[in-house]
């Protein structure tokens, strides 16, 4: 059963947690067609004042989407999602960075739902004012 | 520096780009998510239609893809892309302005199969000044 039956405002949805590694990196790069070195390269990240290689904040945001289509479980679809990238994912290389999603209902107006989502990752929001709008699918 | 001028600009899309099997494949693997996803359950997936667009328009507004950071992005579904359909980028710049040294873009593309909008999307793009 989707996680979005029966719900009202203020519901809490399960966190879900996605592990980030370079491997993940390199193959969104790819899929997307973002291959800005930021996200694959180490000496050149550093080389323009990051810490180390930064997830695409589309891929965060991807992530997101994944958390949502968990929730959804087939019965809703996301008709509308809106990120802001706050704060850098940073991915070093030969381990894995948590990203943590967790939502909560904000809204429901004549059958469309809203619900807010909290991205963290290393104690840090790293997506701001993340909303999605979902419906029944 | 970005003319203030641009705002209202358009790009119409030149070409069009097919949604196929190996385009999601690769999306849905690279996430993690099962193989039989389909796109309906992939909010983010026009990315995959739009950003090598905004890539394109860059040049043309002289500013340097390089130093491109992603500032915030929107997707809004009217209905959700399909397999083998032909999907055609235009794209409008609606806001320009220029906050400490960065020159900040919002760019909206709407993706077209023929004359159907089907996914409406907004790019803010950051462009990192030269330090």
């Amino acid at each position: 059963m989707s996680a979005l039956t029966g719900i009202a405002i203020g519901t809490e949805l399960p966190t879900q947690t996605f592990q980030l590694d370079r491997a993940m990196l390199s193959n969104y790069a790819k899929a997307s067609g973002d291959l800005n070195p930021i996200h694959l390269d180490e000496a050149f990240a550093k080389n323009v004042g990051l810490p180390n290689v930064i997830a695409h904040g589309m891929l965060t945001m991807a992530l997101a989407g994944k958390a949502l289509n968990t929730w959804c479980n087939k019965e809703f679809k996301v008709v509308e999602i809106f990120a802001r990238f706050t704060k850098p994912v940073v991915v070093e290389a030969n381990s894995t960075t948590a990203l943590e999603v967790s939502g909560k209902i904000g809204e429901i107006t004549e059958g469309k739902i809203r619900v807010d989502l909290t991205v963290i990752s290393n104690e840090q929001k790293v997506l701001g004012m993340t909303r999605a709008f979902v419906v029944k699918a | 520096m970005v003319a203030p001028d641009l705002v209202g600009r358009k790009f119409l899309g030149t070409q069009t780009q097919r949604v196929n099997q190996s385009v999601l494949a690769a999306f849905t693997t690279s996430i993690g998510e099962n193989p039989d996803t389909q796109i309906s359950q992939l909010p983010t997936f026009p990315i995959c239609f739009t950003l090598n667009e905004a890539e394109r328009i860059a040049p043309e507004l002289g500013l340097d893809w390089s130093r491109v950071v992603h500032g915030d992005q929107r997707f809004i579904h009217h209905r959700f892309l399909k397999i083998d359909e032909e999907v055609r980028a235009d794209s409008e710049i609606e806001a320009v302005k220029s906050m400490a040294g960065n020159e900040i873009l919002t760019l909206r593309s709407d993706l077209f199969v023929g004359d159907e909008l089907v996914t409406s999307t907004w790019s803010t793009l950051v462009f990192r000044g030269q330090q």
